[in-house]
């Protein structure tokens, strides 16, 4: 197989009109991967396409479109790897996604990815799909857990019922894989015509509704131009069935008229039952169970999910993540510090031009350098987050915080947002698509700058370890917990102006725990990691010589105090100097508006320092109380552009991203004077 | 293990000692031997409709014991590349703690196998 490339962009999907090509031309041959969360789509997508996508241990990975390339024998295909989903209805964001991708059919086939150890729970989507007349391939992947836990897949019943090609597979081992290269590579290029479509076979009742209604719809040319996909194989009556008319809309006229022909509530009752029996039938037929009912997943979920023991458990793994990020990373940024001091240090001596030797030394060295020493931090912080994500520990804690935020008009579902936020709190809104109520989706995309993304890390870790060295991962952990209540919170206050109301149940199913593999966690890192490497060879560089500009002119380094920067940063000292932060610690804060890691490469060039003695010039500024309530007014005020810019795409308006920029801003002020003042008292 | 009761009694005592040992070194430590002390505590609670209510408080706690030891190798490791081997200084109560509870975790992991091989023995007759 000659692997291809991920096309996809970040956080953007991509369109997919491609014209799929009959037989004989074996180019953009166009396939999708679909199936539940959780299922390890994404795996074989990578697999299948060589890319590079992160495979997170829980449900909501894909929450859009994600298409890359591959080629096998002599063919190319074009594969998409849709979101996760259970069912083919409208009710959140990745459903639409899905679904509208599979109504349209410009595709060849559809790979239907099943877990091994839930084949249940994926053949609800199986029959959607068949009710269709989509042209599937059922992949049944983790065949080797199921193998370890006595459980044998079966595929021939599957095959002789549904007339559709079965291929048992495993993303982790590579199992099966070129089976389904060889499935996938016939069963595209077979004529459609020769391919056996299956025809599924209803009670009478079900197949009677089904006629009628298809009779009556013809009397409704609205009916005929709205819903023509819908109507192709008789899948409106079906969706009607099973969906009801929430997104549909059908005509009030047509809806009466169906009602005086039928019971619809016994309809819908019948066609249910049928459906499960049918799924029961399918899956008890071709499951072999060799074990008990025993495994260490359901041992340790025991406790981890227990309502006191798994909150402090997982309050434990984030002091155990912090603790390692401040003790592992320390060596390692000293050593990096050490490098640009010496690099300073020699081109201070090289460069001539006082000028120029200010603008590299101070400006870029001092500056830039200020903000690199914390990568190892960054990465350590990731490589562990990564860990706890990947052995699938993170999504119990959703399910464990599920009934905190309940409380606060959220569900578990918005916890994996924040988690995400960790990192960036651009993917972190964008992962809101799942949340199916939109007062809840909007007051949490509109609180998610609240988490503490790691922009903000290097900020935290400069005053932490200036202001509270000996108890700097519990302090960290402070801020962290402090973000996610800052973040419920203000979804709570912000669903209160915001009307629509819709009560949706949190239902998530709590992924096998994993080893992680080293390859995966290397992925997650680095795709946290990198934002940070690519911000400062970037804004952070421009926005670094813009300060030392401002700092420098216009009386060319003589008096930093009356320069453009003192200029800046004096203006919003009458509403700061009472918090004991001077134009320097200001005019950093605005220049953080950019992006938050500035706020510590600003520092280095206004106070005119290397990192080691930076520390040492906040310490003549700043009081442990004034320094902790800066770390809290950066951990709230102003997010980033691209933050902003996500807010409006999300949203669709100027308004919320507007509102956003003021809203942070004034919680993060009035946080900051509380903080402050208890800090008074307490330190 | 048969005698839960007795493995439970020995994690949280042990846990609980090496707790008070570590409040004048290590915060961190402090916290971690407490939440295996409570985890171990809540075995003796009676759950009695999860059959292996018991072996997870086990395996949990032990789990934990055996994360802390990993936790402060880690702390080990990176130490060496600032400073010399002569200058760390290993906290032993955590590592002692980590080796007994990696015996335990695995003696209790064979004795849930071996069930199982018996569950399997007798499905098959």
């Amino acid at each position: 197989m000659n692997k291809g490339h991920d096309q996809s962009q970040d956080h953007e999907s991509s369109n997919t009109n491609v014209l799929t090509l009959d037989t004989g031309q074996n180019q953009n041959i166009e396939i999708s991967i679909i199936g539940n969360p959780n299922v390890g789509k994404t795996s074989l997508f990578n697999i299948l396409t060589g890319a590079k996508q992160y495979v997170a241990n829980w449900p909501g990975v894909t929450v859009e479109k994600k298409v890359g390339t591959f080629k096998y024998k002599d063919a190319t295909f074009k594969l998409v790897d849709l979101p996760g989903v259970y069912t083919l209805s409208s009710k959140s964001e990745d459903e639409k996604v899905a679904k509208d991708y599979i109504i349209n059919k410009n595709y060849e086939i559809v790979i239907l990815v099943a877990d091994a150890l839930n084949l249940e729970s994926s053949m609800f989507l199986l029959l959607q799909l068949l009710e269709m007349n989509v042209n599937i391939i059922l992949a049944i992947n983790a065949i080797d857990e199921a193998k370890e836990k006595g459980r044998i897949i079966v595929p021939s019943p599957i095959i002789k019922t549904l007339n559709i090609p079965v291929v048992l597979t495993s993303a982790r081992t590579g199992e099966g894989i070129d089976e389904l290269l060889e499935v996938i590579y016939k069963y595209s290029l077979s004529k459609t015509k020769s391919r056996v479509k299956t025809r599924i076979k209803y009670p009478p009742n079900i197949d009677k509704f089904i006629q009628s209604f298809m009779e009556l719809a013809s009397n409704y040319p609205e009916i005929k131009i709205n819903y023509s996909n819908y109507l192709e194989n008789n899948w409106l009556p079906v969706y009607f069935l099973e969906f009801g008319n929430e997104d549909l809309n059908l005509p009030k006229s047509f809806l009466k008229e169906l009602e005086t022909l039928f019971d619809l509530d016994n309809l819908r009752a019948e066609y249910t039952k049928w459906k499960l029996d049918f799924i029961s039938y399918l899956v008890s037929s071709s499951i072999i169970n060799e074990g008990i009912d025993w495994s260490l997943r359901d041992i340790l979920d025991h406790v981890l999910t227990h309502k006191v023991l798994g909150i402090l458990i997982y309050i434990f793994a984030m002091f155990a993540v912090f603790s390692l990020t401040f003790n592992l990373a320390q060596p390692l940024s000293d050593l990096l510090e050490l490098a640009f001091t010496s690099a300073g240090n020699y081109l201070s001596k090289v460069i001539p031009i006082p000028w120029l030797n200010s603008l590299v030394v101070e400006g870029v060295i001092g500056g830039v350098g200020g903000v690199l020493v914390f990568i190892p931090q960054i990465f350590i912080l990731f490589f562990f987050l990564g860990f706890l994500e990947e052995s699938g520990y993170l999504p119990r804690a959703a399910f464990l915080v599920d009934r905190i935020a309940r409380s606060f008009g959220l569900s578990g579902r918005s916890f994996m947002s924040i988690i995400l936020g960790f990192g960036c709190n651009v993917p972190a809104i964008i992962s809101t698509k799942t949340i199916a109520n939109k007062k809840e989706r909007l007051a949490l995309i509109l609180s998610l700058p609240f988490a503490s993304c790691s922009a903000k890390l290097p900020v935290y870790i400069l005053l932490i370890g200036t202001f509270f060295s000996s108890n700097a991962a519990l302090v960290l952990l402070l801020i962290y917990l402090s973000s996610i209540v800052l973040v419920l919170v203000s979804s709570k206050f912000l669903q209160r102006f915001i009307t629509q109301s819709e009560d949706i149940p949190f239902i998530i199913e709590l992924p096998r725990f994993r080893m992680p593999t080293f390859k995966n966690l290397a992925i997650y890192t680095w795709n946290r990691g990198k934002h940070f490497l690519q911000k400062a060879g970037g804004i952070i560089l421009v926005a670094t010589i813009i300060i030392w500009a401002l700092s420098f002119f216009p009386n060319f380094g003589q008096d930093i105090n009356s320069s453009y920067a003192a200029g800046i940063g004096k203006v919003f000292e009458p509403l700061t100097k009472h918090l004991g932060w001077d134009w320097r610690i200001n005019t950093g804060l605005v220049f953080g508006i950019a992006a938050k890691e500035v706020v510590v490469s600003s520092y280095s060039t206004l106070f005119n320092v290397g990192e080691g003695s930076l520390s040492f010039a906040l310490q003549n500024v700043l009081t442990p109380a004034s320094a902790l309530a800066l770390i809290f007014f950066v951990l709230a005020y102003v997010p980033c552009f691209a933050t902003l810019a996500t807010i409006k795409s999300e949203t669709n308006s100027w308004k919320w991203p507007i509102f956003t920029l003021f809203y942070t801003t004034v919680i993060a002020y009035l946080i900051a004077n509380v903080v402050f003042f208890i800090g008074g008292i307490f330190i | 293990m048969k005698n839960k009761n007795i493995i439970l009694l020995i994690i949280s005592i042990l846990s609980l000692i090496f707790m008070i040992l570590n409040i004048s070194i290590n915060f961190f430590y402090v916290f971690a031997f407490l939440l295996i002390s409570i985890t171990a505590f809540y075995g003796f609670s009676g759950e009695n409709e999860v059959w292996y209510h018991k072996s997870a408080h086990i395996m949990v706690s032990s789990l934990l014991g055996i994360f802390t030891m990993a936790y402060e190798l880690l702390g080990i490791l990176f130490s060496l590349i600032s400073s010399e081997l002569s200058n760390i200084k290993p906290n032993i109560y955590v590592i002692i703690f980590g080796i007994i509870s990696i015996v335990i975790f695995i003696e209790e992991l064979n004795y849930l196998k071996k069930i199982e091989q018996e569950a399997k023995r007798k499905k098959s007759l």
